[in-house]
């Protein structure tokens, strides 16, 4: 298929030019400078022999932003189911969720470090505030606007709320719910790294890349913050990766999003 | 009394008597819609369809032809009077939109009705199952034949041209056997060829099933064309103005199109439709 062909081998053939700027832009630094800018192999090196530390952080980190990803989606289903069910709930609840969505993860990581403990907990439900409000409103919107034909349709086959409820209202969400999904598979990496950053612990292994990060900039090692970057950049790749097919698997049979290139 | 129903009563006078032993499909008495404290929609409806009937619903835009076609599904109440539905009588409805569900195929979209029927009741259902004997539905593979649509039973919505959505939705219609078939102007949307197609494989289905049906359309010639009766519906409020007995031989065909008496009830039905856009 050409669409697949130019967006695997595009990047692929622009990657040797991106590297040959990166040395270029190296040698035009002045000596007592380059330190800041550590080269590929010298980066590679870092994670060669920072392997043991920054598997186990990354393996920290993924499972914070799992569990508190998918917290997220389980929750903001049920709230979005409610939420749908009519406007008063929404006009009193929104705001609620909003401040949630507002309230600053610096602000919020000593206090969760108090209610919850350091470490794993505080890292999970950061990462579950930063996925939570784009799921739950691009869902709730997917419910409500539901196609009015078909809710009469299924009126007129007298069909029960749990009908209308699975056989149409959730699949008609589904667009829409993987919208949110999208955004929060971003956020959730993030939201792990954020958290562990500034909530992480080193008690019982538990500190991820966020927490390695720190420790990194403390000691200079400039080559492996930036291998730390680098992994961290993989698994937001491999999140949205993920949901991304996933869409793919449960979208692309029926809806218009996947039929434009008639 | 209204002149709908002083010719409603002369047709009943006039019905020979091996008719009256035919369970009427659907009886409208006095049939009234308001919407608040508004003045009425419809008023005094009087309707009576015996079983294998077609009727249409003609008249200017805003007489209330569809509100009337979803009073009788059962979509929306009535303000007064009474409508009386031929017992366990299973109703089926084409919308103007194909409304089909564009995440199952189209066999899966002609299901759909039997699916919600059949899926274990929760408490959220008041009645119990019905023990009176149901018609056994359709098979779906059969109904697709008929609307020639077997070699589509897997493509989606999307995959499919106007026409073939358009048979999709009466497909789906049938599914249950229904013996009153409404129709809300379900092919208004398609060009005119596709059109004169659906309306002559509609009158085919017809004559294999004998469902009794409410067609709402705004062309006269798709009126004169499908049905046994025509009503010509007057504005504001919504009456049945006239009532015309289209006497054309039941099998009709592309040619009836052409013929002398079909144009004639064309023009008798147009003529009407215009003294009553008038008056309003």
């Amino acid at each position: 298929m050409p669409t697949r062909f130019r967006n695997i081998l595009a990047p692929a053939a622009t990657c040797p030019v991106v590297i040959a700027l990166w040395y270029t832009l190296w040698h035009l630094l002045a000596p007592t400078q380059r330190f800041l800018l550590p080269l590929p192999h010298e980066i590679l090196a870092a994670l060669r022999d920072n392997f043991a530390i920054l598997a186990h952080a990354i393996l920290n980190t993924t499972k914070g932003a799992l569990l508190g990803f998918t917290l997220a989606v389980a929750l903001s289903l049920l709230s979005a189911v409610l939420l749908s069910l009519s406007r008063l709930i929404r006009a009193s609840l929104y705001p609620y969720m909003m401040v949630l969505q507002m309230t600053p993860i610096l602000i919020m990581a000593p206090i969760l470090v108090l209610w919850v403990g350091p470490g794993l907990p505080s890292v999970v439900v950061i990462t579950f505030m930063m996925c939570f409000f784009p799921l739950v409103v691009n869902t709730t919107q997917g419910l409500i606007s539901t196609d009015r034909g078909l809710v009469e349709l299924f009126k007129l086959y007298r069909a029960t709320k749990w009908q209308t409820l699975f056989r149409l209202r959730l699949p008609g969400a589904l667009p829409y719910f993987f919208t949110g999904l999208r955004i929060a598979a971003i956020l959730a990496p993030i939201g792990a790294l954020v958290g562990d950053y500034t909530a992480g612990s080193s008690v019982n292994g538990g500190s991820g890349l966020g927490f390695q990060a720190v420790i990194f900039s403390g000691q200079g090692k400039y080559a492996a913050l930036f291998a730390t970057a680098g992994l961290t950049c993989l698994l937001g790749f491999l999140f949205a990766t993920a949901v991304i097919s996933l869409s793919w698997l449960c979208l692309h049979k029926w809806h218009d999003s996947y039929h434009q290139h008639h | 009394m209204s002149p709908a129903s002083a010719e409603a009563a002369k047709d009943k006078a006039a019905t020979p008597p091996h008719r009256l032993k035919e369970a009427a499909a659907l009886t409208l008495r006095g049939v009234t819609k308001c919407y608040g404290d508004g003045p009425p929609v419809l008023d005094s409806i009087n309707l009576s369809a015996r079983a294998g009937e077609v009727l249409s619903l003609i008249g200017p835009s805003g007489c209330g032809k569809s509100t009337l076609l979803r009073l009788i599904a059962g979509l929306i109440p009535l303000t007064r009077g009474t409508l009386e539905i031929a017992s366990h009588a299973e109703v089926g409805f084409i919308f103007q939109e194909p409304t089909l569900l564009p995440w199952l195929n189209v066999a899966d979209n002609v299901a759909l009705p039997r699916k919600l029927k059949s899926a274990p009741r929760g408490t959220t259902r008041a009645t119990p199952p019905s023990t009176a004997p149901i018609l056994p539905s359709t098979d779906t593979r059969e109904l697709l034949a008929r609307v020639k649509l077997s070699a589509r039973a897997r493509a989606y919505p999307h995959e499919l041209s106007g026409g073939q959505k358009m048979r999709v939705s009466i497909a789906r219609a049938l599914t249950l056997n229904p013996q009153l078939l409404l129709l809300d102007e379900p092919f208004g949307a398609l060009d005119e060829m596709t059109r004169e197609h659906l309306q002559e494989e509609l009158l085919a289905l017809h004559a294999a099933q004998a469902w009794c049906a409410i067609f709402v359309t705004h062309s006269v010639a798709e009126a004169v064309f499908l049905s046994d009766r025509v009503f010509v519906m007057s504005a504001a409020p919504g009456r049945l103005a006239h009532e015309v007995a289209i006497n054309l031989p039941r099998l009709r065909n592309a040619d009836t199109r052409l013929s002398p008496a079909y144009q004639a009830q064309v023009t008798h039905v147009s003529r009407l439709l215009r003294s009553v856009e008038q008056q309003a």
